[in-house]
């Protein structure tokens, strides 16, 4: 009986560690939630180290999954970007990069709402920019995010980024 | 002598000036070094079954004005001018009232008469139950009018709420896909652009005309192998569909043109088109009469 139950225990404490400190490949996920007057709330993962770069980090992923990839079930399901535009100009300079760049944090421009909705967590995370092999601890936090679309749509209008309505 | 030969000659110079500066020059009131891209007149009009008047649709039911307001609201909101239908409804009547008494029931008054749009962006919408709530359901369609090419479609659902005010309920039904019914709209657009507006053009022959069929030779060869030839060689990107070739008739469509002369970029449009077309067969010795309706052309060969 006493074996049993060290084994139960045991078990648990396994099951326990390995959930504690889950290895998870850093992917953008950005959910729409509703939109208002225009603007789209999604609710965004941000990773990084403190509460800054976590929250800059889900700021800057829910702008490029807008951009790049558009958000399904909201008013714009579609990427905002043309895929002709992105084999042109993706990663090369001009206002993509710009608007994104993380010192000039242009993209707050079209922010109208960034919350945390949930609590910091530690994860340990493989991803770019590690050997192979090797981990990096790191946090994990999800945000609720305001997108000002309509501002956000004029501004790559008149910067020639994507054609207005029409011909 | 020479003095004489030389006062001639200056003389027909300024002359021929004279004769080519009205020809040559713009209006000075009108000058401008821009050209813009002409834009498709699009008007969004209540959903009406066989029958049923569109104004009286519209007028009868509030709810349908509202949800039709909220379309033409959205296209404002991207920076697009819709076509009014009731505007353009009294203004055909006006013309009808000025052109009465006169005797015009050739093709052309009845297009004109009919006003309309490029494009139509019908707006059908109904009130069903859920519960003891209402949910408003609408269905937006966006078609090009000349090709009949579907352009968008999106269907719409505003929250169950037993709310007695039906218009609250119309607006959010639109709100939930304008949005996106746009994007795909403005995605065609972009199809337009580097591809080509579609045209349709229609070809027949008319009454007592010189020939008796379109198999008829020239140069050896059937006029309609002759035509299909020339949009072979002209359509933009050789983008055109014979849709039907019978001994009288003959209908291209779609065939593709580009929104811009690709010679000298100024706006290009299917009258230009097809008075190239028309030349054309008028130097294969035939004589023709030429309707155009936006994008429809019609060529009787007489």
């Amino acid at each position: 009986m006493g074996m049993k139950k060290d084994k139960i225990l045991l078990f648990l404490l396994l099951v326990f560690l390995v959930n504690a400190c889950r290895t998870v490949v850093p992917r953008a996920e950005v959910n729409f939630i509703n939109s208002r007057d225009g603007v789209i709330y999604v609710r965004s993962n941000g990773y990084g180290t403190n509460r800054f770069t976590l929250q800059d980090n889900a700021e800057r992923t829910a702008i490029e999954i807008l951009l790049y990839r558009g958000i399904p079930g909201s008013q714009q399901n579609l990427p905002l970007v043309s895929e002709e535009y992105q084999a042109k100009f993706r990663g090369k300079p001009g206002y993509i990069k710009n608007l994104l760049d993380a010192e000039a944090k242009k993209y707050r421009q079209f922010i109208t709402r960034s919350e945390p909705v949930t609590k910091m967590k530690s994860i340990r995370v493989r991803g770019e920019g590690f050997i192979d092999g090797s981990f990096k601890p790191t946090k994990i936090q999800e945000f609720e995010i305001g997108i000002n679309l309509p501002s956000l749509r004029r501004d790559m209008e008149a910067n020639n980024v994507i054609r207005g309505f029409g011909y | 002598m020479k003095l004489f030969f030389n006062t001639s000659l200056l003389f027909s110079l300024f002359g021929l000036l004279l004769i080519t500066l009205p020809v040559k020059g713009q209006l000075p009131a009108t000058q401008s070094t821009q050209i813009k891209t002409v834009q498709p007149k699009i008007m969004v009009i209540p959903f009406a079954k066989e029958g049923e008047d569109i104004r009286t649709v519209l007028e009868s039911d509030f709810n349908k004005q509202i949800a039709v307001a909220k379309v033409k609201e959205a296209f404002d909101g991207r920076g697009f001018t819709t076509v009014d239908f009731t505007t353009s409804l009294k203004r055909a009547v006006t013309s009808g009232v000025f052109t009465k008494g006169k005797s015009q029931t050739d093709l052309q008054t009845e297009i004109a008469q009919m006003g309309g749009a490029d494009i139509f962006v019908s707006v059908n919408s109904n009130v069903s139950s859920c519960g003891n709530a209402n949910i408003f359901r609408v269905i937006l369609e966006g078609n090009d009018t000349s090709t009949g090419n579907s352009l968008s479609n999106k269907i719409g659902d505003s929250p169950c709420n037993a709310t007695p005010d039906l218009g609250k309920l119309a607006q959010k039904a639109i709100e939930a896909c304008i949005e996106d019914f746009l994007n795909v709209m403005n995605r065609k657009f972009d199809d337009i652009v580097q591809n080509g507006v579609p045209i349709s053009i229609n070809v027949g022959l008319g009454e007592g005309a010189s020939i008796s069929d379109l198999g008829h030779e020239i140069s050896q060869k059937p006029i309609s192998e002759l035509i299909e030839e020339w949009f072979a060689k002209n359509a933009y990107k050789n983008d055109y569909n014979v849709a039907f070739a019978t001994d009288v008739k003959m209908l291209i469509d779609p065939v593709k043109i580009p929104l811009r002369d690709q010679s000298n970029q100024t706006n290009y449009n299917a009258t230009k088109f097809s008075r190239e077309f028309e030349k054309y067969l008028q130097s294969l010795g035939l004589k023709t009469n030429r309707v155009v309706n936006r994008n429809q052309v019609f060529i009787t060969i007489k």
